[in-house]
């Protein structure tokens, strides 16, 4: 009685439509991407999930590809991949375009397919991962008043688009770049909780070199534009560049085990073996005891940290300053560290700019905040007035004065200034500050203190060497850690070997207060 | 709602200790309040005991983490406590004035399950039912949930205008507006029990029972017959299900079930007769399962053939299929729709295919989506093209078309991953 006829038929079309999707633009084009050092979408997803666990939504999605007085083409999949599918275990949503078809840009019903996942994600609280070629949307697709109507990313067709922002803080967007990403996909990366770019074979700018050649007159290449370098060291907006897509990946997944699906979740606690009371003796000779000596802050945070392992988020912009996840006794935690090996560990305005954002990041994700400082200050002078010191300074203190996730403190030396304060202190609501005996507090350094006391009579060498000495080393004292434990400014002062397990009991301690501040949104800008 | 007046005579109501024996509940019982007791002879779920729907009675069952079963005592048999407290099922007078007939002829026309309650006034009747088992209450419906979690309610009364609230998960009667009448105290005890096992906490997968392939069931054909209770077999775990509202309306089934170990709500259309155009009657009985599926945030399932609606130009039945599709737009509950054949106009959106903001559409490669029914002028074969599920999934409206065979799987995997309005709560600032 039923009619299997019209079901096979019907169902063979079926799978030779998703055939045709698995093999996306042909294997001539697979060859050209693999020729150009990179991946095709579904290899890309093949690295980011666990094996097996990639599940499809919009496999039978067909474009047109139109280019006036050529035959239409057909665009498997129409330019995106997307789905969902585990990593370590967990939920992810992924978006991925296809560099096989019109060089990774897409037709309306790829948008579609595009604006559902990531409807999906938001709606659900799973993480959702871009793996951008180019995002762009096809443009014989949007020539004319199509343009008009087109949605920036959000929900398709029937509805306005959900603006980017309007996620941040709420479950995680990360970007990894490994095309040219130009308009949409470089807004979402500098949205994104992370984002990580290929160097040599990624790029992400602004607008591209048809644009700048026609709008300025100047010829310039996407890597000219925004390469990898570029973005490490000038503009810090990436924060991983990786060796390659397959690096860059990794970086997704391991960026992923430390964080949460959605801010409505604790991050996932992973012990692994590495014993919260594991003592560090050797911290005690890493850290030089003379104030001026650099030393490594980030061998400082590897031996507290567990296994080690600490996923540093923009490295090679102000590297005066540490900002990265780590675990402790498998709690997920922010590290930020001042830097003594760069500019003496200064907090310029980069600085600020590279903290804020982690800051603001951890905040909005119930990632309790580790601080362990070794500064001299906030840097002055004209320099970085005009670099807008005065508004990156009010950032932080807003930034440190609002947040409320778990902020611990280590004071490993010297502590000088506001700046001290706001990263980590006591008056920004810190919960627990502990100092090495090493540690010095005090708003400004010893010899900057005489300087600016006793201006009238250096000037005129009314003060002797010998007496300057005598006062330093008087400051130097009053400096000392001690004192503010001894009246309870500071909450004690530990054996630098003992600092791990000291930061796994207060992490433990302050577990119930991250529970009850779960479900209230803090959203995070994106400077 | 109803506030018609009793019938002047009618069958003997429910024998509430008849029922309650049934049930394997210890019959009567010293105590008093509300008692916490456990069904057949203490091996059963926990419940909550209660004589009247009341959000004290609700509060209270809440709170223990139970269902709240209320029976409700027919007329003659004394009213309710002004708590909801179970009265004496034996007939004893519940008033202190020893006047049963006070107590009867304010509950006979109360228009409120709750105003019923409301209405007997005594409170000193000796409670006959009582707790057994107390301390085993919370935990022990194998559901882990918080006392916010609203927890099923099963009303059984002979008197169905005493307990009117639409809301209860299950109404067992005598006649009229209940999911399920005319059956006797065991039959009712046996659907009581069913229903509890279906609704209450998450269980292991039972598969579906083995059997054909859907397609040999389902001709591809898209007007040919099928029977839709045998697609809903291969869908459930077990293959089993309660009706609510049953055989209010032929053109679709609203049933509770489970899949994948999880209670649903699920939505069949029947398209047998007249092509399962949706009447308003049809639409009540999708937002009466809708009203279950968002009081105790089950995820709607709703398995979708439908060749449109089947109302007059009556302004009555327009607001009805209105209110309905406004209705399955706004639920807060997750959606999951398979098109199992045509999905027409306004009554695709009741059902959840269109335009109902589904989490996700998975059409049947039978599967006909549109608008209107086809234009008598228009070719069919042309008007197939362009309603057919496969050109909406290649354009990126619908993101897969589904082997029917995979339905049940596909159902568990989206049910797993639509966590949205289950767990994660909010729905967090996406404009839909």
């Amino acid at each position: 009685m039923a009619d299997r006829g019209g079901w096979d038929e019907a169902l063979a079309a079926l799978a030779a439509r998703r055939e045709a999707g698995r093999q996306l633009g042909g294997p001539a084009a697979v060859e050209r991407l693999h020729a150009r050092g990179k991946l095709t979408a579904r290899e890309r997803i093949g690295l980011l999930f666990d094996p097996g666990s990639f599940r499809e939504l919009g496999e039978l999605v067909t474009g047109v590809v139109e280019v006036p007085g050529r035959p239409d083409r057909e665009a498997p999949a129409d330019g995106v991949v997307a789905g969902w599918g585990q990593v370590e275990g967990r939920t992810a949503m992924v978006v991925a375009d296809d560099g096989t078809i019109t060089a990774g840009a897409r037709g309306p019903g790829g948008n579609r397919k595009a604006a559902r996942i990531r409807d999906l994600a938001a709606q659900n609280g799973y993480p959702l991962e871009l793996l951008l070629e180019s995002s762009a949307n096809r443009f014989q697709s949007m020539m004319g008043a199509q343009f008009a109507g087109a949605s920036g990313g959000g929900s398709a067709g029937t509805s306005p688009p959900a603006a980017p922002w309007q996620s941040t803080g709420r479950s995680p967007v990360v970007c990894a770049v490994l095309g040219t990403a130009l308009g949409a996909a470089s807004f979402q990366t500098m949205d994104a909780e992370f984002s990580t770019l290929a160097d040599g074979t990624a790029a992400m700018a602004l607008a591209g070199p048809p644009v700048v050649q026609g709008g300025i007159g100047v010829e310039a290449t996407p890597q000219d534009l925004g390469s990898g370098e570029v973005h490490a060291t000038i503009t810090g907006f990436v924060d991983h560049v990786a060796p390659d897509e397959a690096d860059a990946i990794a970086s997704v997944r391991r960026f992923l085990a430390f964080f949460p699906s959605s801010s409505w979740e604790l991050p996932p606690r992973v012990p692994n073996g590495d014993p919260a009371d594991r003592t560090s003796p050797e911290l005690a000779d890493l850290v030089p005891l003379d104030h001026r000596k650099p030393y490594d802050m980030g061998r400082v945070v590897r031996t507290i940290v567990d296994h080690g392992e600490l996923l540093e988020l923009r490295p090679r912009y102000a590297r005066n300053i540490i900002v990265g996840y780590a675990r402790i006794d498998g709690w997920t935690v922010g590290i930020i560290a001042n830097q003594p090996r760069h500019l003496g560990g200064i907090v310029d305005v980069k600085a600020v700019i590279k903290a804020v954002r982690f800051a603001q990041i951890c905040n909005a994700y119930n990632i309790p905040l580790v601080f362990l400082q070794d500064q001299p200050g906030f840097i002055v002078g004209p320099d970085s007035e005009r670099e807008g010191a005065l508004r990156q300074v009010v950032r932080l203190m807003n930034t440190a004065y609002g947040a409320t996730v778990p902020m611990v403190t280590v004071l490993v030396r010297k502590a000088y200034g506001f700046s001290t304060w706001l990263l980590g202190g006591r008056a920004v609501g810190a919960d627990h500050v502990v100092a090495w005996p090493s540690g010095a507090i005090s708003l400004a350094a010893p010899e900057i203190g005489v300087a600016t006391l006793l201006r009238n009579e250096l000037a005129q060498g009314e003060l002797s060497e010998e007496r300057q000495l005598e006062l330093y080393a008087s400051y130097r004292k009053m400096s000392q850690a001690r004192w503010a434990a001894y009246d309870f400014r500071i909450d004690d002062v530990i054996d630098p070997a003992h600092t791990r397990g000291h930061l796994a009991a207060v992490l433990a301690m302050v577990e119930g207060r991250r529970r009850a501040q779960l479900r209230t949104r803090r959203s995070f800008d994106t400077a | 709602m109803s506030t018609a007046a009793p019938p002047a005579a009618g069958p003997p109501g429910f024998d509430p200790v008849r029922l309650l024996d049934a049930l394997g509940l210890p019959v009567p019982l010293p105590g008093g309040g509300l008692p916490l007791a456990r069904l057949d002879g203490g091996t059963g779920p926990a419940v909550t005991v209660a004589a009247a729907l009341t959000p004290a009675a609700r509060a209270v069952a809440a709170q223990r983490g139970t269902p709240l079963l209320v029976v409700v005592p027919p007329p003659g048999l004394g009213p309710a406590r002004p708590d909801g407290a179970p009265a004496r099922p034996d007939g004893a007078p519940a008033r202190p004035d020893g006047n049963p007939a006070s107590g009867v002829a304010a509950s006979g026309v109360a228009s409120t399950g709750d105003s019923a309650a409301a209405v007997g006034g005594g409170a000193s009747a000796a409670p006959i039912l009582a707790v057994r088992g107390a301390t085993a209450g919370t935990g022990s419906t194998g559901n882990g949930g918080g006392v916010n979690k609203p927890w099923p309610v099963v009303v059984a009364a002979s008197s169905p205008w005493a307990v009117a609230g639409a809301d209860c998960g299950l109404l067992v009667g005598e006649q009229g507006p209940a999911d399920r009448s005319g059956l006797d105290e065991p039959a009712a005890a046996d659907l009581i029990r069913r229903f509890l096992d279906l609704s209450v906490g998450e269980r292991p997968v039972e598969p579906a029972p083995a059997g054909p392939s859907l397609i040999e069931i389902v001709p591809f054909a898209v007007d040919a017959a099928y029977d839709p209770e045998a697609v809903l077999a291969a869908v459930v775990d077990g293959g089993r299900w309660v009706e609510l509202a049953a055989g209010a309306a032929p053109e679709v089934l609203t049933v509770v079930a489970r899949i994948g170990g999880r209670p649903v709500g699920v939505t069949m259309s029947r398209p047998a007769g007249n092509g399962g155009l949706l009447t308003p009657a049809g639409c009540a009985r999708v937002e009466r399962l809708l009203d279950w599926c968002e009081r105790g945030g089950r995820p709607w399932v709703s398995l979708v053939d439908t060749a449109g609606v089947e109302t007059g130009a009556d302004a009555i039945s327009q607001e009805a299929l209105r209110r309905a599709a406004a209705r399955a737009r706004s639920a807060e509950v997750t959606k999951l729709a398979v098109v199992v054949g045509r999905a027409v106009g306004l009554a695709a959106t009741v059902l959840g295919a269109v335009g109902a903001r589904a989490d996700l559409v998975l059409p049947w490669p039978r599967a006909r989506l549109s608008l209107t029914p086809p234009p008598p002028d228009l070719d069919p074969a042309e008007a197939g093209r362009l309603a057919a599920a496969d050109r909406a999934a290649t354009e990126g409206d619908l993101l897969d078309v589904i082997h029917p065979d995979e339905t049940r799987a596909r159902l568990i995997e989206l049910l797993d991953l639509v966590r949205g309005r289950r767990e994660y709560g909010e729905r967090p600032g996406v404009a839909q």
